[in-house]
């Protein structure tokens, strides 16, 4: 399969009044072309700001520090801002969790939709028209030149995500960056929504990144899945190794405590603890004090991703290889 | 905002004791904001220094402000040729000694700048509870008469009220007072509009508390820090409104001193003595920059929803 | 929209009615003007007869009645000074007064939006400083100081623009920077903290990740956003203007309505001072309407009811 973006040891840090937070901290994966990659995570994860550093969103005091965005063989950290406008909107493009701050209150859908097309494609105002009011029949808009016509919040807020999702494959990009698309959707809505999405990335042939804390999502429509913890990448599997075996603790924990329909337990596991907060993270492995199989060496050391063989990859001391060895040189140290 | 929450909680009135405890914290609480507010401590100072020198004007002042000189007519500040350090500032065409008449002209600035607050303030207040509380009829005439007084602007209203009435202090004071109520009123007005559908004013409505009590008790001590901050800032507007129409010759009369008279003077020397009208304006302005500062600190601090940008 | 404009409308009576109320207690409280628009040697019959011809000597609800009759009319009686319709001296005098209004604005609008926009994209820079500054100093100084330092620099001492008068653009220059100051600080404050406050909105990130040139996202989207407050402060002050330009057109000699009520003042010509109260009040209601108006059309979110 080939790579769609590559993403190298990517580190976004946050200059605030209180110290230096490191938000993203060094973070590595690739997305495929065609297939939909999901970074899962709790609020605070730095999985928000991991996209955003890839469309070089990230707002003062943030600052991308480290690391590469590898596109079409360029690195996205370095390009000039000219080129980087070019990419954006048009290569990749991105929706957003609240559908109705995301769009301009008092500017038209239809202008806010032609505005890509006129600014990538060179289209006439006539002809970004008519293909906008193509798009919101696509993304399964009825009335389309009404809808063309009207301002945001004339608009229920499952229509107005799909007014986001027409204005960012009005390019048709090659990868689109979905940030909690669904969130802050009715369920109904949701389900509708991702349908419409996993329809466009077959029709466009575009590549996902969906960015969200709910497995759910997940299992609907992801290939491959990245879960982020504090900053790092603690697993990533393909989404049927993740269901069926999950390898890190919090994985675990997550599943654990993310509700099924058709599971006969009726209590669910949440995980004990709190996300620990950036700015003053524990040493050794981040999780380790929510961990249930925390080891004297998880409160020293942070454990690297290791690959297991297959493409799966974990961040865990359970599984490093030289698990035994650095065990007995742990107990001899003491 | 301690205080305003617990109030809130609760649907009695808070025990004295306690809030007295409080507000000791809160002044403290206060003073330690003030002192990493750079613009708020300037504004602190600026204001202190201007009420300190009124206070005291007999004293610090080097020179009797209205004591004729025709040895020493329009002789300028002490840096420029001909100037000393007899004469500070210099001075005004009669030889009068322009710091001098600066430090007193401050007087009229605070007494007419607070108390036409206070008029105003009283008198909006008042009318700003009573419409917010009691609404219909009473609401709409309270307001269209809001109305009728903001479509006269301030200068022009106090203008047409001194042509009519005897000019002099009281009349001065309470004319600006006047034009002033409005702002309170219709500030007063919306916040016991929401205060008064707040659980706690509902209760003790129900307990039979009379409306004298709930407006007095409950809705004025919760309005309260609002008042200040507007109070605070209008003083600036009220000490502008002062000068502008003692410059007019229609507020203070000489020989009282104004910092508006002394431009107003001086302005007929503008050719040759620039000092005559540069002074008193320079006064005006660092006193009202000092109250505004003061003010926007106070906004900050006290009323978290207006929190606006700083600068 | 209609209905709403309706309900606007009908506010006006009620407002112009108490404003009139007001004005003619004033000129109640202030007592027969026989006294001073006579001889000091007229004798006593004479007075009464003059205090007659006038209606003077009526009780209050006769007085009270006549001057609504005559209003209805638009007559607010002889201008003492000069003999003629105090209400079409005024009229008369409105064009300078709207003439110096506009071009104030025109100056404050053309500082404040591009000062408060660039001082709100780049904050905590010297241009920042600098407006802030403004925007404080702006309201802090008194604007016939302000006139009167323009003066002493420009005129008196580079002799660069004329001293006072009419007759040539660069009269209007002073007058109009005195009054749009003040305006122009106020515009500035409101522009830097409504655009600080739009450009950490959600719908800006979606612009910028749409491509857009920073300065097209700042513009276009930002911008527009931030219009309707300023335009409902720009109308807003446009009425406080009326009230500024008193003591401006009287420094500057500018040939205003101003003038004429400083002078009718100072003249004790009350028909004057009640044709301009009524005047400048009905102006300042309509501009206060058309405000609404306008927030309403320009913020698509607010219905009209």
């Amino acid at each position: 399969m080939t790579k769609m973006l590559e993403v190298v040891n990517l580190k976004t840090h946050f200059y605030t009044d209180k110290g230096i937070i490191p938000s993203v901290d060094g973070v590595s994966f690739t997305i495929d072309k065609g297939q939909t990659t999901a970074i899962v995570g709790e609020s605070g994860c730095g999985k928000s700001v991991t996209s955003y550093s890839i469309m070089r969103l990230v707002d003062s005091p943030g600052k991308v520090v480290d690391g590469e965005v590898i596109f079409e063989g360029k690195d996205l950290t370095k390009i000039s801002e000219k080129e980087m406008r070019s990419i954006r909107g048009n290569d990749i493009s991105m929706i957003f969790q609240e559908p109705l701050s995301s769009l301009n209150p008092v500017v038209k859908i239809g202008k806010q939709l032609i505005e890509t097309l006129i600014l990538h494609q060179k289209l006439t105002k006539k002809m970004a028209k008519q293909r906008s009011i193509e798009m919101l029949n696509k993304v399964g808009l009825p009335r389309a030149d009404k809808i063309y016509e009207s301002y945001p919040h004339e608009l229920s807020g499952g229509m107005r995500q799909r007014v986001m999702i027409a204005m960012a494959l009005a390019c048709s990009p090659k990868l689109l960056i979905a940030d909690e698309p669904t969130t802050a959707l009715d369920v109904t809505i949701q389900a509708q929504i991702l349908k419409l999405m996993k329809g466009l990335r077959d029709d466009f042939d575009t590549s996902i990144l969906l960015i969200t804390h709910d497995l759910g999502v997940v299992a609907e429509i992801a290939d491959k899945v990245i879960v982020m913890y504090s900053g790092q990448v603690v697993e990533e599997a393909d989404v049927f190794s993740l269901f069926a075996n999950p390898r890190h603790p919090y994985t675990k924990g997550l599943l654990n405590s993310t509700p099924h329909l058709d599971d006969e337990k009726d209590d669910l596991e949440p995980i004990k603890g709190n996300v620990p907060s950036p700015a003053n993270r524990p040493t050794g492995c981040s999780f380790h004090p929510r961990c249930p199989h925390v080891k004297a060496i998880c409160r020293k050391e942070s454990p690297n991703l290791t690959s297991l063989g297959d493409s799966n990859k974990v961040r865990c001391w359970l599984y490093e290889e030289n698990q035994e060895e650095l065990l007995y040189a742990e107990n001899i140290g003491r | 905002m301690e205080l305003n929450n617990q109030a809130e909680l609760s649907p009695y009135p808070v025990e004295s004791s306690r809030q007295k405890e409080n507000m000791s914290k809160k002044f403290l609480v206060l003073l330690k904001k003030l002192l990493t507010s750079k613009t708020g401590v300037v504004g602190l100072l600026i204001v202190l220094t201007v009420c300190l020198m009124a206070l005291l004007a007999p004293i610090i002042a080097p020179y009797d402000p209205n004591k004729i000189d025709t040895a020493n007519m329009l002789k300028p500040p002490f840096w420029l040729v001909n100037g000393d350090l007899s004469h500070i500032l210099g001075t005004d065409n009669l030889g009068r000694d322009i710091l001098s008449r600066l430090i007193y002209g401050s007087r009229i600035s605070i007494i007419v700048g607070i108390l036409s607050v206070v008029v105003g303030g009283l008198i909006g207040v008042v009318f700003g509870l009573i419409a917010g509380y009691y609404g219909g009829i009473v609401d709409s005439i309270i307001m269209r008469l809001v109305d009728s007084f903001l479509a006269i602007p301030t200068t022009l209203f106090c203008i047409v009220f001194l042509t009519v009435l005897n000019p002099g202090l009281f009349t001065l004071i309470f004319v600006i007072g006047i034009t002033n109520w409005v702002m309170y009123a219709s500030l007063v007005r919306s916040e016991t509009l929401s205060i008064k559908e707040r659980e706690y004013v509902k209760a003790a409505k129900t307990i039979g508390v009379s409306n004298f009590n709930i407006i007095f008790r409950h809705i004025l001590p919760n309005v309260f820090s609002s008042i200040i901050v507007i109070s605070t800032l209008s003083i600036a507007g009220t000490i502008i409104t002062e000068s502008s129409l003692s410059f007019l010759g229609l507020g203070i009369q000489p020989p009282a001193i104004s910092w508006g008279i002394m431009l107003s003077e001086g302005r007929e020397h503008l050719a040759t003595s620039w000092w005559l009208s540069t002074f008193p304006g320079v006064a005006i302005s660092i006193t009202v920059l000092g109250i505004i500062f003061l003010g926007e600190w106070l906004r900050d601090v006290l009323d978290p929803r207006s929190r606006g940008t700083k600068s | 929209m209609w209905k709403y404009l309706a309900k606007r409308l009908l506010q006006i009576p009620p407002v112009l009615f108490i404003v009139t109320i007001m004005i003619f207690v004033l000129v109640y409280i202030a007592g027969d003007p026989v006294a001073t628009m006579l001889p000091a040697d007229a004798s006593p019959e004479e007075i009464a007869q003059f205090r007659h011809a006038l209606g003077f000597d009526q009780p209050f609800y006769v007085q009270f009645g006549n001057y609504i009759l005559d209003l209805f009319r638009g007559d607010f009686g002889e201008s003492y000074q000069y003999g003629t319709s105090a209400l079409g001296l005024v009229l008369e005098r409105l064009p300078a007064t709207l003439e110096l209004a506009t071009a104030s604005m025109i100056i404050a609008i053309l500082i404040a939006i591009p000062l408060g926009i660039i001082s709100a994209v780049k904050p905590n820079t010297v241009i920042d400083f600098f407006a802030t500054s403004f925007s404080v100093l702006g309201k802090a100084i008194p604007n016939f100081w302000l006139g009167i330092m323009l003066i002493l620099v420009f005129s008196v001492t580079l002799k660069v623009l004329p001293v006072s008068g009419t007759g040539s653009y660069s009269h209007i220059v002073l007058p109009a920077i005195t009054l749009g100051t003040a305006m122009s600080a106020e515009i500035t404050r409101l522009v830097r903290s409504s655009m600080l406050e739009i450009l950490h909105q959600d719908y800006i990130r979606t612009a910028r990740s749409k491509g857009l040139k920073y300065s097209a996202v700042v513009i276009k989207h930002a911008f527009k956003n931030s219009l309707v407050p300023v335009i409902t402060i720009t109308f807003l002050q446009a009425a406080a203007l009326v009230g500024g330009s008193l003591i401006t057109e009287m420094i500057f000699a500018w040939p205003g309505l101003g003038q004429l009520i400083i002078q009718a003042v100072y003249a004790k010509d009350l028909p004057i001072i009640q044709a301009a109260v009524f005047v400048t009040a009905s102006m300042i209601i309509f501009i206060n309407i058309l405000t609404d108006i306008m927030y309403r059309v320009l913020d698509p979110r607010i219905k009209f009811n």
